[in-house]
């Protein structure tokens, strides 16, 4: 039993150590998140044009899109593609932590426009609580990087789910602590209970 | 006057080792149910699984309704006051600019529940139109009801709920600020386990660094 605890301990420890700058980057954006005005203003766009090769395939799919973007050495997460067939247009948003992209190909004249700016840190974080999230769903994780992203946050959920499991145990195993505990546990759940309910039935 | 066999010197170390435990144990505890709703809501966000569908399963009605628009007031308390009439609750949210003036448009939004509004001002008559979604919908929603959206930063939250319920998204990530800093004390404690404790934290702070700085060079 004793080995059991202490192999507890460690597995608490260590994990909850490793999970701790992905916690700071969750709790920090969360504040961003809340309080948008507080967030850090990006840095001016910069502009450049370039001439593209049009590749074949499926114009405003994900391959197409990349294969312009590998052209104009763009890389990042396309948030979507957007082929406006009436003005022969291609738009194409791409995103990293801390910086976004905007591509516009012109498909007649086979030129592209690239707006590239700079985020900055605040906003690198948000965009990492965000990803891969619920939208565009069959686009995501279309950069392998970004796609990395996905199971590291899912990693750090589950990691969290153990480490309460841990902490539960841990404190179990602390007696003096057990009728504290119990308050607590029970008026967080029951602040939440109230709060949840409010909301629903309000 | 110290007890004998204590060394004085090693009190308020001892004490302030106890209070970090303490603090790191009671916070632990009394955010855990928060951290579960807000790590399995998070897990949905993230994952289409089909049990955890709810946009198919929407419940979607209509109706109409005589009202009176009140004549002073700025937007929102004519929003709030047409509300009243309408026996709804939830956050203000505005729609895009007003067609004409002979229409005024708001959505209520809250988890679950998404109401539009389309005042004739002639008419003094109101469409509402409602969308409910199931519970998944709603605990989903819960993750990012923060009553303000990244557009329209000076947005105020007006319903009393959000800003309960944004002030205690605001509570969890403080609580987790302090069950960070009080896990590395805690580590640095325990002076038999700092090769582990550093490879474990060094490791993490370089994959997360790696996102969050070390894409930018890929």
């Amino acid at each position: 039993m004793k080995v059991l605890s202490s192999r507890l301990r460690d597995l608490h420890l260590y994990a909850g150590l490793f999970l701790c700058p992905f916690v700071l980057l969750f709790a920090i954006s969360t504040f961003q998140l809340n309080h948008p005005s507080r967030s850090a203003v990006g840095q001016p766009a910069a502009k450049r044009s370039a001439t593209v090769r049009l590749p074949s395939g499926d114009v405003g799919s994900i391959p197409y899109a990349r294969d312009i973007l590998s052209q104009l050495g763009v890389t990042g997460e396309i948030d979507y593609v957007r082929h406006h067939a009436k003005t022969e247009k291609l738009f194409v948003p791409v995103t990293k932590p801390g910086e976004s992209t905007r591509v516009e190909v012109d498909l007649k004249l086979g030129t592209a426009t690239i707006e590239y700016e700079e985020r900055g840190l605040a906003e690198a974080l948000n965009y990492l609580h965000k990803m891969p999230g619920p939208h565009n769903v069959r686009f995501r994780g279309n950069w392998t990087y970004m796609s990395w992203w996905a199971v590291t946050a899912d990693v750090v959920v589950y990691g969290i789910l153990v480490l309460t499991l841990s902490g539960l145990c841990l404190w179990w195993n602390l007696k003096a602590e057990r009728a504290v505990g119990w308050v607590l546990v029970g008026g967080g759940a029951a602040t939440v209970v109230l709060l949840v309910g409010a909301i629903a039935t309000a | 006057m110290s007890a004998p066999g204590i060394n004085p010197a090693t009190v308020p170390r001892r004490a302030w080792k106890s209070w970090n435990t303490k603090l790191h144990l009671y916070l632990g505890l009394y955010f855990l149910v928060f951290l579960w709703l807000f790590a399995v809501s998070g897990l949905l966000l993230n994952h289409a699984w089909r049990f955890a569908e709810f946009w198919p399963q929407r419940q979607q009605t209509s109706r109409a309704q005589r009202v009176t628009l009140a004549q002073g007031g700025g937007d929102l308390a004519r929003a709030q006051d047409l509300m009243r009439q309408l026996d709804l609750a939830g956050e203000v949210e505005w729609t895009a600019t007003r067609p004409t003036l002979q229409r005024f448009e708001f959505r209520v939004q809250r988890p679950g529940r998404t109401v539009e509004v389309r005042v004739d001002t002639e008419q003094q008559s109101a469409t509402i139109q409602e969308i409910r979604v199931n519970g998944w919908g709603f605990f989903r929603s819960l993750h990012t009801f923060t009553g303000t959206r990244a557009h329209a930063p000076t947005a105020e939250r007006d319903w009393w709920l959000t800003q309960l319920w944004s002030f205690a998204m605001d509570a969890l990530a403080g609580g987790l600020l302090l069950l960070v800093a009080t896990s590395v004390v805690l580590a640095r404690e325990r002076r038999d386990q700092w090769l582990g404790s550093a490879a474990a934290l060094g490791a993490g702070v370089a994959v997360c660094a790696f996102f969050v700085f070390g894409l930018r060079w890929l």
